[in-house]
């Protein structure tokens, strides 16, 4: 997974556009992963397992779990993963263009 | 890769936490042999995720197995040596959990099964084993009507829920559920649902109060939920900070 959103955050770096994670892991163990995976992108701490504040009110059961937002905040899709969260991404950026014209 | 991942959800399963439960002696038993499982466990998982080689972790996880066998069958002597009690019921729980995992012991989980049906519907040491009896919807029924526990009543129906809400709540099956839910909300929301290896996921009223949040906030369509937190060197942030972008918001573990 590291690999797919590292490249879609880099193909995306000039677009409105961000990746947030929400990391149940324990501290030292997310600290090693952005490290050696170079993450770029910003991730909530959630306390260090999975059942953490956020993980639990987000209903979250299985990792990963993805969830793709407008740029008003509404939820748009769900557990998109590869090819199909790109073009989710895609499709919300081009939707939020032809808006704004 | 993703074979460590799938193979790792197992760990996932059966890891966490520890309980208590009421003491007579065979339930100290189960407790002390739970805590050794879990010790076992442990190490295990420890010395998974010190190691670094691919193939070597396969192999670890490739271990698993005999834990399960090893553990299968201690509790199976467990519920042997004091039949028909509540540490019997939750010897005879985790037994129908492990021993599916591993050849030789195969049979003790029929076996398991057959018995805790038979003699231990009206025992809370039930509960870890009803999400693998509820497999059969008849027997959910079962146990919600004809069980006295009420652990036993409560997590019977949850499963029930869950199986009629299927992967999400949804405009369709809402009005089957509701009454379920409710019905949970008002008898059994301080229940808590015990699972194999002594996890506890939390009581009832948390986790379908988490289902009816996720129904009406965490559909396509719906705004999301607002995240106030930290992040990982402890900088504050919020997710409607990025308002005005498209966001994935992905819910990640290094794994």
């Amino acid at each position: 997974m590291y690999p797919h959103e590292r490249s879609l955050v880099k193909r995306l770096a000039d677009e409105p556009f961000a990746l947030i994670g929400v990391n149940s892991d324990p501290k030292p163990k997310v600290v090693s992963a952005l490290e050696r995976e170079n993450i770029t992108w910003r991730s909530f701490w959630d306390g260090g397992n999975t059942s953490g504040p956020i993980a639990s009110k987000w209903n979250v059961r299985s990792w990963p779990t993805i969830y793709v937002l407008d740029h008003k905040g509404v939820i748009r899709y769900k557990n998109v993963r590869g090819e199909a969260m790109d073009q989710a991404v895609d499709r919300l950026l081009a939707e939020m263009a032809e808006k704004s014209e | 890769m993703r074979a460590v991942r799938v193979s790792l959800s197992c760990f996932l399963l059966l890891g966490l936490g520890m309980t208590a439960l009421a003491k007579d002696e065979a339930t100290e038993k189960v407790d002390k042999t739970m805590e050794a499982y879990q010790q076992a466990y442990q190490k295990l998982l420890a010395e998974y995720q010190r190691e670094q080689d691919a193939e070597k972790k396969q192999a670890i996880v490739g271990r698993l197995p005999e834990i399960y066998k090893e553990f299968a069958e201690k509790f199976q002597a467990i519920s042997e040596e004091y039949p028909k009690t509540d540490g019997a019921a939750s010897a005879l729980a985790m037994v129908s959990q492990f021993a599916p995992r591993h050849p030789d012991t195969k049979s003790l989980a029929d076996a398991a099964k057959q018995s805790l049906l038979a003699e231990h519907i009206n025992s809370k040491g039930l509960v870890p084993a009803i999400g693998m009896l509820g497999r059969d919807a008849s027997v959910l029924d079962k146990l919600i009507n004809e069980s006295t526990s009420r652990e036993v009543q409560g997590v019977a129906l949850f499963y029930k829920m869950n199986a009629a809400k299927g992967r999400e709540l949804t405009e369709q099956n809402i009005a089957e559920v509701k009454p379920l839910i409710k019905r949970i909300q008002k008898d059994y929301g301080d229940v808590h649902l015990m699972l194999a290896g002594g996890m506890d996921r939390g009581a009832l009223a948390d986790l379908v109060g988490n289902e009816l949040f996720a129904f009406e906030n965490l559909r396509v369509g719906k705004q999301a939920p607002e995240i106030k937190g930290e992040d990982v060197e402890g900088v504050a942030f919020k997710l409607s900070d990025y308002r005005g972008k498209v966001v994935v918001v992905d819910f990640w573990g290094d794994w």
